[in-house]
C-alpha cells in the first residue's frame, strides 16, 4: 500500500501490443492510462525487436518505460553460486510435472535471482542437460537429440528472457495477457511480494496455438512442445495470479476451466465514450451505407466483406460500401482487396477510406458490418450503437452475447452469401431497424460506457493495493 | 506380440507416437513393441469423415507442397466446420482458410516476380505459364465462394492476356513445333471453370484445328462437351482422346479408363 498521499503506481506489462502497435487492446491501455490521471503508470514492454517506434502519445502519467527483446541474451548475469541456488528448484519443478502433480512455481521463480540468465546453465551442469536429455527420452525418443535440444532452447530461451526481466518498481503488476507478460508479473509477485493483476482480451494460448499450428517453420513435436509450453504458462498464470479480469463470461469461465479461482476472476467489459459517440448528429444520405471500420488485414476478412458488397449490388444497385480504417499494415493484403474489388467491377460503390474520424461516417452508415474471423468484445459495435447504427457481425468472440444471439444480425465467419441476406433484410424493414436502434443505444449507455470500466479497474487497483497480502480485494 | 488395450497405453519408452510414419521410426528403434504400432497403423480414420481428427488435419495443412487434390479436400472440410457450432471449430476453420489463401497469395507474389525477371521470351512464356497454371488452381481452391473463384480466375486469363495474345502465341508454337505448347490448355481450362463456354469452344476448334490429334486437347473438348450437357460428344471426344493417347496410354492410360467410365469398358475391371 503506497504511503498517505503517495500516488499509487501500476506496471503495466504488455507484449507486442501498446505502445508500439495498434489495435483494440492498445487503445483499451491508452484509455485506462488517461481516463486514470491520479495513479502513475509504469510500462515494461515486452517486444520482438529493439527501436520500434511508438504509435501512441505516451499520457503524462506514463512515470516509466523499460522495453525488453525476447532473444536478446546482452547483459543477464550469469554462473556463480546464483546458478546453484536456482538448479535444485528447478528440477524439483520438473520432477513434479513427470509425475503429472503440480509443480512449485513459486519456489521455482524464487530460486531464480532477478536478472539471472539460465539460457546457458544446460551446458554448464551436467543435472541440467540430464534433465533435457530425460524429456527427449521420455517425451521424443523418435528425434535424434540434438534436434531436441535446440527445440527445447528456442522454446525455453525466451522463458528464461522473461524470467529474469527487471520490470520498474511498482504497487501492482497488471500484466495484460498470460504467456511472456504473465510470466513477468508472476516473478514480480513473488520477488517482490506485490500483487499480479492479470487481464486478458482475448485468451493467449489459444491465440499462439492457432498461430504456432498454422506457422510454416515450426513442425511436429517442435510444435506440440511450444504449444504445451505456452498452455502452462497460461495455467501457471491463472492459479497464480491475485486477480483475474475478462471482457466477457464466456472467457472467465474459459480461465476458471484452466486453474483461476472463481472467487479471483472478474468481467470488466470494454467500454466507449458514450458522450463522443452519442452526440453523433445523424444526417442521413440517399442510397444505403454500409461500413467496416477496422484495418485491412486477412483477420478481419476485407475479402468476403468484399464479396458481401458484390452479393447485395446485385439487389440493391444504389448500396455504397466503406472499409474505414488504415491500409498500411499488411500492403499486399491491400492490393489484393483493392484487385478483387477492380475485378468485380464494383469500384464505383466500394472505398477504402484509410484511417479516418469514425464519427463522420456514423453520421451517415446505415448498417455496419463486421467479418472478423477472430474478435474478443469489438468496440466498434458498441459505437455504432451509440451513434444509432446497427450491425451485423459474423459468430465470433463476443458479438453473438452482445447481438443477443439475434440470427438477424449474425453470420458463420466467412459466410458471404449468408452476410449479405442479413445486410438485404436490415435494408428492408427500416422501421423495425428504427426500433432496434432505438435499443441498442441504450443497451450501449447501460453496459458499455467507459466510465464504468474506468471506475471498475479503479476501485480493483486501489483493493488490491490496500491489501497486507496478495490476493482477491 | 504382447497383445491387450494397456499395452497400447503403456509403452516400455513412455513415447506414444502420433501419426503411422511416426509409428514405423519408433518400432523400428525399438522405442515401442510391435502392439502400438499395429494399433496405430491401422487404425486410420480418413480425413474426410466426421468426426473430424483435427489432428491429422493439421498436419496435412502444415506441408507447404500441398497438391491440389488434397488442398481442395481440405478447403471442403474447412467449408463445413465454419457452420460448426463449437466457436473454436469454426475459428479453426476460418483461420484454416485464411492460411491456404496466404500460402497461395505468397506463391502468386514469388511467381509474379518470376515472370518480372524473366528476359528471354521462352523463359518468359514458362513462368507465364507457370503463373497462370497457379492462378487457376488459386480459383479452384476457392470452389465454395463464388466471387474469389472468379476473381482469380480472370487473374489467370489476364496473365495468359499478358503474352500480347495467347492463343496467338500458341499458334505460333503450332507452327514452328507442330504443337499448340502449354499456354491453350491452359487457357481453356480457365474459360470451362469460368463457364465462358462459347469462348472456350471456340478455342478448342482453333487449336484442334492446329493440332487435330493432341490427345489433351481432345480431353478438354470431351470436358466442354459434358459442362454443356452433350454426352454424345463427350463419349465422342473421348473415344478421339483415348485412340490419339493410345501408345503413351498402352490402352489403359487415363484417357481410356475414362472413356471405359462412360461405356464400362475393360479398363474399368
Amino acid at each position: 500500500m503506497p504511503a498517505v498521499n503517495e500516488r499509487l503506481r501500476i506496471c503495466l506489462i504488455l507484449e507486442g501490443s501498446y505502445p508500439y502497435v495498434t489495435g483494440g487492446v492498445s487503445a483499451w491501455v491508452q484509455d485506462i492510462i488517461g481516463g486514470l490521471p491520479h495513479i502513475d503508470f509504469a510500462l515494461f514492454t515486452i517486444s520482438p525487436q529493439a527501436g520500434q517506434s511508438l504509435r501512441y502519445k505516451l499520457p503524462a502519467n506514463v512515470v516509466e518505460h523499460r522495453d525488453i527483446v525476447l532473444g536478446d541474451r546482452e547483459g543477464g548475469r550469469k554462473g556463480g553460486k546464483e546458478a546453484e541456488a536456482s538448479v535444485v528448484p528447478v528440477l524439483e519443478a520438473h520432477a513434479r510435472m513427470f509425475a503429472k502433480s503440480e509443480p512449485d512455481i513459486e519456489a521455482m521463480i524464487a530460486g531464480i535471482p532477478e536478472g539471472y540468465d539460465l539460457t546457458d546453465e544446460p551446458a554448464r551442469d551436467r543435472r541440467y542437460w540430464r534433465l533435457i536429455q530425460t524429456m527427449n527420452e521420455v517425451r521424443n525418443p523418435a528425434y535424434p537429440f540434438a534436434d531436441y535440444f535446440w527445440a527445447w532452447e528456442s522454446a525455453h530461451g525466451m522463458l528464461f528472457d522473461a524470467l529474469r526481466g527487471s520490470p520498474p518498481e511498482a504497487d501492482i503488476y497488471h500484466a495484460i495477457s498470460t504467456g511472456f507478460a504473465g510470466l513477468v508479473a508472476l516473478a514480480a509477485r513473488v520477488r517482490r511480494h506485490k500483487p499480479f493483476l492479470l487481464t486478458e482480451h482475448g485468451l493467449y494460448h489459444k491465440e499462439r496455438e492457432i498461430e504456432i499450428r498454422k506457422s510454416s517453420f515450426i513442425k511436429g513435436y517442435q510444435r506440440d512442445m511450444w504449444i504445451k509450453v505456452y498452455n502452462r504458462i497460461s495455467r501457471i498464470c491463472y492459479s497464480e495470479a491475485d486477480g483475474i479480469t475478462a471482457l466477457f463470461e464466456e472467457n472467465r469461465k474459459k480461465q476458471i476451466e484452466l486453474g483461476a479461482a472463481p472467487e479471483r476472476c472478474a468481467v470488466i467489459a470494454n467500454g466507449i465514450d458514450i458522450d463522443r459517440f452519442s452526440s453523433v448528429r445523424r444526417k442521413q444520405r440517399p442510397g444505403f451505407h454500409v461500413g467496416l471500420v477496422g484495418r485491412v488485414v486477412p483477420i478481419k476478412d476485407i475479402k468476403t466483406f468484399i464479396a458481401v458488397a458484390k452479393m447485395v449490388l446485385e439487389a440493391a444497385p444504389e448500396a455504397r460500401f466503406y472499409a474505414i480504417g488504415p491500409v498500411d499494415e499488411d500492403p499486399e493484403y491491400h492490393e489484393e482487396c483493392q484487385a478483387l474489388v477492380e475485378s468485380l467491377r464494383i469500384r464505383d460503390r466500394f472505398e477504402f477510406t484509410g484511417r479516418q474520424d469514425v464519427l463522420e461516417y456514423y453520421a451517415f452508415l446505415d448498417l455496419m458490418l463486421l467479418t472478423s474471423i477472430r474478435e474478443a468484445q469489438p468496440l466498434v459495435i458498441m459505437e455504432g450503437w451509440a451513434a444509432g447504427v446497427p450491425s451485423i457481425s459474423t459468430k465470433v468472440g463476443n458479438a453473438p452475447e452482445m447481438l443477443d444471439y439475434d440470427e438477424r444480425f449474425l453470420a458463420p465467419s466467412k459466410d458471404a452469401a449468408l452476410i449479405a441476406e442479413r445486410v438485404l433484410w436490415v435494408r428492408a424493414h427500416p422501421e423495425e431497424m428504427a426500433e432496434i436502434n432505438r435499443r441498442n443505444r441504450s443497451k450501449a449507455m447501460a453496459g458499455y460506457d467507459k466510465r464504468n470500466m474506468l471506475s471498475a479497474f479503479d476501485r480493483l487497483y486501489t483493493g488490491l493495493a490496500r491489501r497486507d497480502s496478495v490476493g482477491v480485494p | 506380440m504382447k497383445e491387450g488395450y494397456q499395452e497400447l497405453l503403456s509403452s516400455r519408452s513412455g513415447f506414444l507416437p502420433k501419426t503411422q510414419a511416426q509409428a514405423l521410426a519408433a518400432l523400428s528403434e525399438g522405442l515401442v513393441d510391435e502392439a502400438i504400432f499395429v494399433w496405430k497403423a491401422v487404425n486410420i480414420h480418413p480425413v474426410f469423415e466426421e468426426p473430424w481428427d483435427f489432428n491429422d488435419i493439421e498436419v496435412l495443412l502444415s506441408k507447404e507442397d500441398l497438391d491440389l487434390g488434397t488442398t481442395v479436400l481440405l478447403m471442403t472440410i474447412f467449408e463445413r466446420l465454419i457452420h460448426d457450432p463449437d466457436k473454436e471449430a469454426a475459428l479453426f476453420a476460418a483461420e484454416s482458410i485464411n492460411a491456404v489463401e496466404r500460402r497461395f497469395a505468397k506463391k502468386t507474389a514469388r511467381l509474379r516476380a518470376k515472370v518480372a525477371a524473366s528476359g528471354a521470351a521462352e523463359a518468359s512464356r514458362e513462368a507465364i505459364t507457370d503463373l497462370a497454371a497457379h492462378l487457376r488452381d488459386f480459383g479452384r481452391v476457392f470452389f465454395a465462394r463464388p466471387e474469389l473463384k472468379r476473381f482469380y480466375l480472370r487473374e489467370a486469363l489476364d496473365v495468359i492476356g499478358s503474352l500480347e495474345d495467347g492463343a496467338a502465341q500458341a499458334e505460333t508454337a503450332a507452327a514452328g513445333e507442330k504443337s499448340i505448347g502449354a499456354i491453350a490448355p491452359l487457357q481453356i481450362e480457365v474459360l470451362l471453370e469460368l463457364g465462358e463456354h462459347e469462348e472456350a469452344a471456340e478455342l478448342i476448334a482453333a487449336a484442334l484445328a492446329l493440332d487435330p490429334e493432341n490427345p489433351d486437347l481432345l480431353f478438354l473438348a470431351a470436358r466442354a462437351r459434358f459442362l454443356r450437357r452433350d454426352w454424345r460428344g463427350v463419349a465422342t471426344f473421348l473415344e478421339a482422346a483415348s485412340a490419339a493417347g493410345e501408345d503413351a496410354d498402352r490402352g489403359c492410360g487415363e484417357f481410356a479408363t475414362l472413356r471405359d467410365f462412360w461405356t464400362g469398358g475393360a479398363c474399368r475391371e
